[in-house]
């Protein structure tokens, strides 16, 4: 019988999943295993009936607010912290969630989500770190490691001209009004459980008012990668942790509020 | 009767929008509307509601599309430059079809502006849309203080009756200009829709979730289809525009804003030195007052547009007359500028100067 | 310079305004003179006597300094416009060329500058001139920054388009709370001085 519930809660689908029976995802990405995640989490914290998620534009756009049973909307290119900010102001209650990819956070909509964090907003971001530019074929990234090999960097990543790539979860550490900034993977099973506790942990900070939790995910992108989903987890595992070691990079229980300050 | 106070028509603006129930505001700080955001930091947090200084009108307008999204009555405003930094943004509020207002107190581009702060140089923008996709905004032009106010609250108003984004225009001129304005409520005696549509989380709504994907999953030809039918019934129903002393007229000023405004003052002199001349002044820059434009003109037989602008609004009325009236213009040479921007009382066309136009023209 | 001697009448004596029901009052001055603080007053004030009035500040880009105007329209009638090339009077605070600022001036009207500023001669003489030595006045009082209380008291004096005490009573409305007192009572004499240079010269002619 405890065989029998083990093996639901791994296998089964969790209650928030739509059912769609097609794969919106190509084969190996590794953004399905995260969107059961967030499933799973948003379930166990028992906050589905005011969770507002918000994805940016890239390979979350379309298939995150169809799969995840909750208010949801899919935002112009780098805009989700904009919009959950006013949604959060809005609506204090619910859990504000934004999803969304390193070109969507870290290029285009990077000032937009540094200010968010200097503003002290208590949302929660999911960052799909897949070293690429999915959607529209795989050209360079904020994030692509030094020497990868993009469609807009045929012969590798150079840093001479084209600069180094970007630490998003030690960077969201610096901030403030960030109470929890963390690195994960769902490359094994092992991981998988530790970013489930990570992303749990983001939105934690948010549910008791403390302040913005932050996830960086890595993933894969098998097609743009240029690799099969194996050899996937093998750059994973070896380039990519090198380049962005896993780990907790602050976990605040309160921020500090200058005591005089008029 | 509502308290009158003398207050310009940027205060205006921001007591309209919080008589209208807006209690959210997000902004960028430019003249000459800062003392929007300004009133708005101060009087919001007192009746519960937020202010939220952002770093660009970027983030402004994508706030405005969240709050809307939030279902609450939202707004920002800002000026030229900022307006146009906005343009992506009001695409994608036009496509989610989102309800919330936009101000623009206008001045002078393009690009910063050349040094001065009057201006109306964004008519075709904001009446045509600045941003992509053949999308519309319904466009109020205010021309006073009073105005201002009121139209905050049929802003709102129509903004939820047709989830459409709704843009009031003002100028420097207005923004500045104070008068005792009457402090009234509109009330307009129609139902609006519930907003079942807004995201609130599950639970507010139960139990049933919304979640939006743009219009990618609706056919393109069948959203457009439901745009344009949509924007035919706003055509129809919500065209607005005032005639003033234009019976037996023998030329038909057409001019909208703080022009609309000198262009009065140069009719009741005119007037009263007997000349047959009379005003006709768009409310709604969209819908245009295309066919009542051409009726007066048809009727006057001789029309001088009057615009602080190289020449915008002239096109619509040229369209609209259709080559069968002669249009004039006076734009923006008619602006009195003795040493340059920097004078006191430069900048503005002035009653004397759309007078003297009218006498060439009789 | 001597104060007596400059006030002398050039033109006709234009009081068109004077016990009429519309006005319309342009103050040119430069940042920090005030001009804009005294048009917005004489405009609150003139809502408990008139059925219309507007007030329109009309400044270049910059935040502080460069020149600003402002005018005033007072009236029993709805008001079409808040600004006018030529309003019926034009008060010149500062050291603006005085050639441009005279041709603005409507035949019939009223002109007022600042005499220990400008030394030139108004050369119109279709006008009435009133030449105002506010800044030295106003020193004289004890802060040259109230030269435009002067020329409030001035102008209403020469049109009295609305009484002083109207303007007292603005102004003690939004000096309120006794910490401005010393600042009121400042205005105040201002005003009334300002006033009874006109009355001054209004008995010598
Ligand atoms: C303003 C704007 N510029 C460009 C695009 C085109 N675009 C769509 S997806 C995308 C890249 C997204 O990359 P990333 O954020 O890394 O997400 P991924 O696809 O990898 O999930 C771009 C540039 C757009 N939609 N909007
Ligand atoms: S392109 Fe890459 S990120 Fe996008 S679905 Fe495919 S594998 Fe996933």
């Amino acid at each position: 019988m405890k065989g029998e519930a083990a093996k639901e809660k791994i296998y089964g689908t969790p209650k928030l999943r739509v059912p769609i029976p097609f794969s919106m995802f190509c084969p190996g990405c590794h953004y399905g295993i995260i969107v059961r995640l967030l499933c799973e989490v948003i379930e166990e914290l028992g906050i589905e009936g005011r969770a507002i998620g918000l994805a940016g534009v890239g390979c979350s756009f379309g298939p995150f607010p169809m799969l995840i049973d909750v208010d949801f909307t899919a935002c112009p290119h780098g805009r989700a912290p904009a919009m959950a900010t006013a949604i959060k102001r809005i609506h204090p209650e619910a859990i504000v969630f934004t999803v969304q990819g390193d070109g969507d956070l870290g290029a285009i909509g990077l000032g937009c989500f540094m200010n968010t964090l200097l503003r002290g907003e208590k949302l929660t971001t999911i960052f799909l770190n897949n070293a690429c530019y999915g959607t529209t074929g795989g050209q360079m990234a904020p994030t692509t490691p030094w020497g990868m090999r993009t469609t807009t960097t045929p012969k590798g990543r150079d840093p001479s001209t084209t600069g180094f790539p970007l630490h998003a979860a030690e960077l969201t550490a610096t901030m403030k009004g960030v109470a929890y900034s963390a690195r994960c993977s769902v490359h094994t099973a092992a991981n998988f459980q530790r970013a489930k506790k990570a992303v749990k942990m983001a939105f934690q900070k948010q549910m008791d008012g403390i302040g913005y939790g932050f996830v960086e995910f890595l993933s894969a992108c098998p097609p743009n990668w240029g690799m099969t989903p194996v050899d996937c987890l093998k750059f994973l595992s070896e380039r990519m942790i090198a380049e962005y070691p896993l780990g907790e990079f602050k976990n605040a229980n309160a921020i500090e509020l200058p005591g005089e300050w008029m | 009767m509502g308290e009158k106070v003398l207050i310009d028509g940027n205060e205006a603006i921001g007591r309209g929008a919080i008589q209208a129930g807006c209690k959210y505001f997000f902004g960028y700080p430019i003249t000459p509307q800062n003392e929007i955001p300004e009133f708005m930091s101060r009087e919001l947090p007192q009746i519960g509601g937020v202010f939220v200084q952002t770093e660009s009108e970027t983030a402004s307008v994508y706030m405005v599309y969240g709050g809307a999204l939030a279902g609450a009555r939202v707004m920002t405003s800002t000026s030229s430059c900022g307006f146009s930094l906005m343009q992506e943004g009001i695409s994608y509020i036009a496509e989610a079809e989102m309800p919330a207002v936009i101000v623009n107190v206008m001045r002078m581009g393009p690009g910063i502006g050349t040094g001065g702060q009057h201006g109306q140089t964004d008519y075709r923008q904001v009446t045509k849309g600045g941003g992509h996709g053949a999308y519309r905004c319904i466009v109020l032009a205010s021309y006073s203080p009073q105005e201002c106010f009121d139209h905050m609250q049929l802003a709102f108003h129509l903004a939820d009756k047709y989830r459409i984004l709704v843009l009031v225009l003002s100028d420097f001129i207005i923004g500045r200009m104070a008068e005792p304005v009457e402090l009234r409520t509109l009330s307009f005696d129609e139902p609006l829709p519930q907003k079942d549509w807004a995201l609130t989380g599950k639970a507010k709504k139960g139990g049933m979730r919304r979640f939006y994907i743009s219009g990618l999953i609706m056919s393109p030809p069948a959203y457009h289809q439901h745009m344009i039918e949509k924007y035919q019934t706003i055509v129809d129903s919500e065209i607005r525009y005032e005639t003033y002393r234009d019976e037996d007229a023998e030329l038909l000023l057409v001019s909208y804003g703080s022009s609309a405004k000198m262009a009065k003052g140069a009719v009741d002199r005119a007037r009263a030195e007997g000349a047959k001349v009379g005003l006709f002044r768009p409310i709604t820059l969209w819908p245009f007052p295309e066919e009542a434009v051409r009726g007066a003109a048809y009727r006057v037989g001789k029309v001088l547009v009057v615009e602080d602008s190289p020449g915008e609004l002239v096109e619509d009325v040229k369209f609209a007359v259709q080559g069968r009236v002669p249009v004039h213009l006076l734009g923006i040479w008619g602006r009195y500028t003795p040493r340059g921007l920097m004078a006191a009382g430069s900048g503005i066309i002035y009653p004397e100067k759309i007078l003297q136009e009218m006498r060439s023209l009789l | 310079m001597q104060m007596l001697s400059n006030y002398q009448v050039s033109g006709c004596n234009a009081r068109e305004e004077k016990g009429m029901d519309y006005f319309a009052l342009t103050i040119a001055g430069l940042g920090g003179q005030g001009a804009l603080v005294i048009g917005r007053l004489l405009a609150e004030a003139g809502m408990s006597k008139y059925n219309h009035v507007s007030y329109f500040p009309n400044y270049s880009a910059a935040m502080r300094g460069g020149e600003s105007e402002c005018t005033i329209i007072l009236s029993n009638e709805e008001i079409s416009s808040p600004a006018w090339l030529e309003p019926s009077s034009l008060i010149l605070m500062g050291p603006a060329p005085l050639e441009e600022f005279e041709q603005r001036a409507k035949p019939g009207g009223l002109v007022m500058i600042d005499s220990s500023l400008v030394t030139k001669q108004v050369s119109r003489k279709d006008v009435e001139v009133f030449y105002i030595p506010a800044s030295k006045t106003a020193t004289e009082l004890g802060d040259s920054r109230v030269a435009n209380f002067v020329f409030l008291g001035a102008y209403l004096k020469a049109t009295e388009a609305v009484s002083l005490e109207l303007i007292e009573e603005a102004l003690e409305k939004r000096l309120a709370g006794g910490k401005w007192d010393a600042l009121l009572s400042l205005d105040k004499r201002a005003l009334r001085e300002g006033a009874r240079l006109v009355e001054r010269r209004q008995g010598v002619n």
